[in-house]
């Protein structure tokens, strides 16, 4: 195990400690005293890691990810006094898991207030090895069709994918995370397997522990479980196919679609051109883009506002922007984009406003008072994810997973200028970059 | 668990004080609690939706938002929903506590400057020169309802849950499209709406809740100083009548351009957190029986319905004690609903015939024990118990409930179980095969 280092932040006055074992698996601990445990495993392996088989045959299918995500909760009853599910072990203890899979990343986690070493337990044991039979995918096959369904009769998802697939293209970015119905028709539990023994190592994992215990208890219990999981068969990481790549321009400027809904939805996409390497320059990007985002299309601002009091738009349009990369993937496949997205009579004309908006804030500039406004609330929001135990654990294993330090926000944030804001808007609102996705009624709807 | 404490503030406002520094962020909410009716609630929703696009000090949604970005981003959540009979409004503030402001900004008043902007929403809106609400206003957030309500149809699974709510609960308050209907809406003039807000402000009850590190005296001075000048004489009070269930089941269905059908099922019991006043046990047993049914980890619906035949991605249930009915939601391909209707029915049958496993008691108990020790690591759930503890008029503190919830045993869940009588299914029916079935192959 290395040492222990301790990460402290006088503003918010927190602190945590991380450190690795000589497995590899690194572990962040952030004392808390709360009556609830909150710990979570985040495995380096998203659905954008759809690297080449082994054997030379297809990608690993969509959906790949997420189904051994799925699939992690089971165990070999024959060796669990018959139990065949980790659900059983987090039962007992009255803890609550879950797990998601995003882009670069499959997370489980826990909550608990009683039984924390036998929870931790469960979720070392679960992560650190894989038990699936042909029956158990068939089965699993058809319970993730019907989450692949929930999710394609939802239209503001619906629109906001048809928005990343124009940007990106043949980019895994803009794939469903759970796959389509015949991309896990050829998932098998050999490809489970695989995929299991490329990714599920400890080196390629982190450890985040919020609550009532000191970092050398952790560490201590850890320590314990992992000498039950010898390493097993490792497979290296292969190299991504060159066929996936960011290309500069939008592939497509408009998508349409239609669903069973009374109003259409709009998903105005603008594309990032270039993005700095390394995850520190992402960093700085990304919130410099929120910044940037913030000042232009909050709530507060002149552009929602006009909008919203013309009618043009309904309440609650929102944006995001999002920026990321996979350690496992070759800088090139980095990605960043922006989206507007709102319901509105005329999706069209609300384009227009935002290509004119777009223009007058070239001419003029970003409001100096505005990127201040904006700063706050970033900073607001920041601070606010220090309030439970489970926030805690997500935000400093987000940011650990990608090898940074949380506290760093706040320098980073004060580093930002509007001139850094300015520049970036030049980069990034250009006519080539944008694309508009909508969801009109379909034709037989009122 | 923290220590609350009740100040009266005037005879229709009571704010519930609890002094707690383990956060970043405090957390303010005012709640209007009404009684849910069909005329006036949709004018009470439309009515809130006006007050949140301007007010006097604040005259544009540009402005309000600006002075909530200025109280370093504090957020506002306006919350519309029914509980029981009941038409509850809730407006909650968090706003992160002084102490992590950065120094040049450590003297701000957030508090105080919330208040502020709340009382000015609520009590001086926007007006005409004769005095109504603003006609423009009323006019465009009548668009924007009519609207929200169209597009109720968008989220699938809210949908069929509301229409299984009305269906089943039509003639009770409860059964109301909270909002109302397209033309009730459109129907409504902005003399109505400005009569509607005054009768509302002389006659709704308030509750305050406030967590954070002001002391009790400084919220109270914040609220009395911007709400200085209103105190309604007569506050009205609300109750929640238990749901009757009707002579024969019922069952209705719609079909929708959607690929995954929404199977919705209730039974109802007639015992309601009223009925059972001196019976807390018995409200014990009814939680640990839902616990166990379709809530906790490895629940009977997730795992004979979901995991064993594979029938549904989720399938859970949900209990409402102020009305006495047990919900369960499932998203199924539509071809499946006889089948997963008995398989659900199955696992209820199960628990009223007294087929339990004491085990899966155990546990049920252990996921619920675990919920109410985690209450008081979240200012929003402490809020929510506190809310419904005055909503349903139960007197038990969170460990005073979880100590009767420990005593529960298989007897006492079969025997609540056994009081649940089919009353009401809808099926939201999937009648599109549209599912992408394309991949995109990465192979050399």
């Amino acid at each position: 195990m290395s040492e222990l280092t301790l990460h402290t932040c006088a503003r918010l006055e927190e602190s945590y400690t991380e450190t690795r074992l000589s497995c590899g698996l690194r572990i962040l601990v952030c004392p808390k005293d709360r009556a609830t445990y909150h710990a979570a495993v985040s495995v380096g392996y998203g659905s954008m890691d759809r690297f080449a088989r082994r054997d030379g045959g297809r990608t690993l299918p969509m959906g790949t990810a997420h189904f051994l995500e799925h699939k992690m909760f089971e165990r070999d009853p024959a060796l669990h006094h018959g139990s065949d599910s980790y659900d059983d072990d987090f039962a007992a203890c009255g803890a609550e898991s879950n797990a998601y899979t995003s882009h670069d990343r499959t997370v489980y986690y826990f909550s608990c207030t009683d039984r924390f070493p036998d929870a931790l337990t469960a979720l070392l044991s679960m992560v650190s090895e894989l038990y699936v039979t042909s029956e158990s995918v068939t089965r699993e096959r058809d319970i993730i069709a019907e989450e692949i369904r929930m999710n394609a009769d939802d239209p503001w998802e619906k629109c906001c994918a048809a928005a990343r697939t124009a940007l990106f293209g043949r980019h895994p970015v803009q794939e469903e995370i759970c796959g389509s119905e015949a991309s896990i028709r050829r998932i098998t539990p050999t490809v489970l397997r695989e995929a299991f023994h490329t990714f599920y190592r400890p080196d390629n994992m982190v450890l985040t522990v919020c609550g009532r215990v000191t970092p050398e208890e952790v560490c201590s219990l850890v320590q314990k479980i992992m000498v039950r999981f010898p390493d097993g068969e490792r497979y290296a990481i292969p190299a991504a196919s060159p066929r996936m790549r960011v290309r500069p321009a939008v592939f497509s400027s408009r998508m349409t679609t239609r669903r069973p809904i009374s109003k259409p939805i709009f998903c105005i996409g603008v594309k990032c051109p270039e993005l700095p390497v390394g995850r520190k320059a992402l960093w700085r990007r990304d919130l410099t883009m929120s910044a940037l985002c913030e000042t232009l299309f909050s709530h507060a601002g002149d552009f929602y506002s006009d909008l919203f009091e013309r009618g043009l738009v309904s309440p609650g349009m929102s944006y995001g922007y999002l920026v990321g990369d996979s350690p496992r993937l070759p800088a090139r496949l980095a990605y960043g984009y922006f989206d507007l997205s709102g319901e509105s009579d005329c999706p069209e004309e609300v384009f227009g406003e935002f290509l004119s908006f777009v223009e007058r804030i070239r001419e003029n500039g970003i409001p100096e008072a505005d990127f201040s406004r904006a700063k706050r609330i970033l900073y607001a929001e920041f601070v606010a994810g220090f309030d439970t135990t489970e926030d805690i654990a997500a935000l400093l294993s987000s940011y650990a997973t990608d090898g940074l330090c949380a506290y760093d926000f706040f320098a980073v944030l004060d580093s930002i200028t509007s001139a850094d804001a300015e520049e970036l808007f030049d980069q990034t609102f250009r006519d080539s970059q944008y694309t508009l996705s909508v969801v009109l009624p379909s034709e037989e709807d009122p | 668990m923290t220590d609350t404490k009740t100040l009266i503030l005037n005879p229709a406002a009571t704010l519930r004080h609890t002094r707690d520094t383990r956060f970043k962020t405090a957390r303010l909410s005012l709640v209007w609690v009404l009684p849910a009716d069909p005329d006036s609630s949709p004018l009470t929703t439309l009515l809130f939706g006006i007050l949140r696009r301007g007010s006097r000090g604040y005259p544009s949604l540009s402005l309000l938002n600006r002075r909530l970005d200025e109280l370093y981003g504090t957020t506002l959540t306006i919350r519309n929903y029914l509980h029981g009979d009941s038409h509850v409004v809730v407006y909650t503030a968090e706003m992160p506590e002084q102490a992590f402001l950065p120094p040049a900004d450590a003297h701000m008043d957030i508090v105080g400057g919330v208040m502020e902007l709340l009382a000015d929403m609520i009590l001086r809106p926007l007006r005409e020169v004769n005095g109504n609400l603003r006609t423009d206003a009323v006019e465009k957030e009548k668009q924007s309802l009519c609207d929200s309500l169209r597009s109720l149809r968008n989220d699938t699974r809210a949908y069929a849950g509301n229409r299984l709510r009305e269906i089943m609960c039509e003639g009770e308050p409860y059964g109301i499209s909270i909002g109302g209907t397209v033309e009730q809406v459109s129907a409504i003039t902005p003399a109505q709406v400005t009569v509607h807000h005054k009768r509302l402000l002389s006659s709704a009850r308030l509750e305050v809740f406030y967590t954070g590190r002001a002391s009790e005296d400084e919220v109270a001075a914040a609220f009395s100083k911007a709400f200085a000048g209103w105190s309604p004489a007569s506050p009205c009070q609300v109750s929640s009548a238990v749901h009757v269930p009707p002579q024969a089941p019922r069952s209705d269905s719609e079909d929708m351009a959607v690929s995954q059908g929404k199977l919705c099922m209730a039974w109802s019991c007639g015992e309601s957190f009223h009925t059972l006043r001196s019976d807390p046990d018995a409200l014990a047993a009814y939680a640990v029986c839902n616990e166990l049914f379709g809530v906790m980890q490895g629940s009977l619906l997730f795992r004979f319905v979901r995991e064993e035949r594979g029938l549904c991605y989720f399938c859970d249930s949900a209990l409402d004690m102020t009305k006495g009915i047990l919900w369960v939601s499932c998203g199924i391909r539509p071809d499946k609903r006889g089948e997963a209707e008995e398989a659900i029915r199955e696992q209820l049958n199960a628990m009223q015939t007294g087929r339990i496993d004491p085990a899966d008691v155990e546990l049920a108990k252990l996921s619920l024990q675990n919920a109410y020790r985690q209450m008081g690591d979240s200012q929003s759930s402490l809020e929510v118990f506190a809310l419904g503890r005055l909503l349903n008029d139960t007197p038990d503190t969170p460990e005073e409930e979880l100590a009767r919830i420990l005593r529960v045993t298989p007897a006492d869940v079969a025997r609540v179980a056994a009081g649940f009588r089919p009353d009401t299914v809808f099926f939201l029916n999937g009648t599109s095969d549209d599912t992408f079935e394309g991949e995109e192959d990465y192979d050399e």
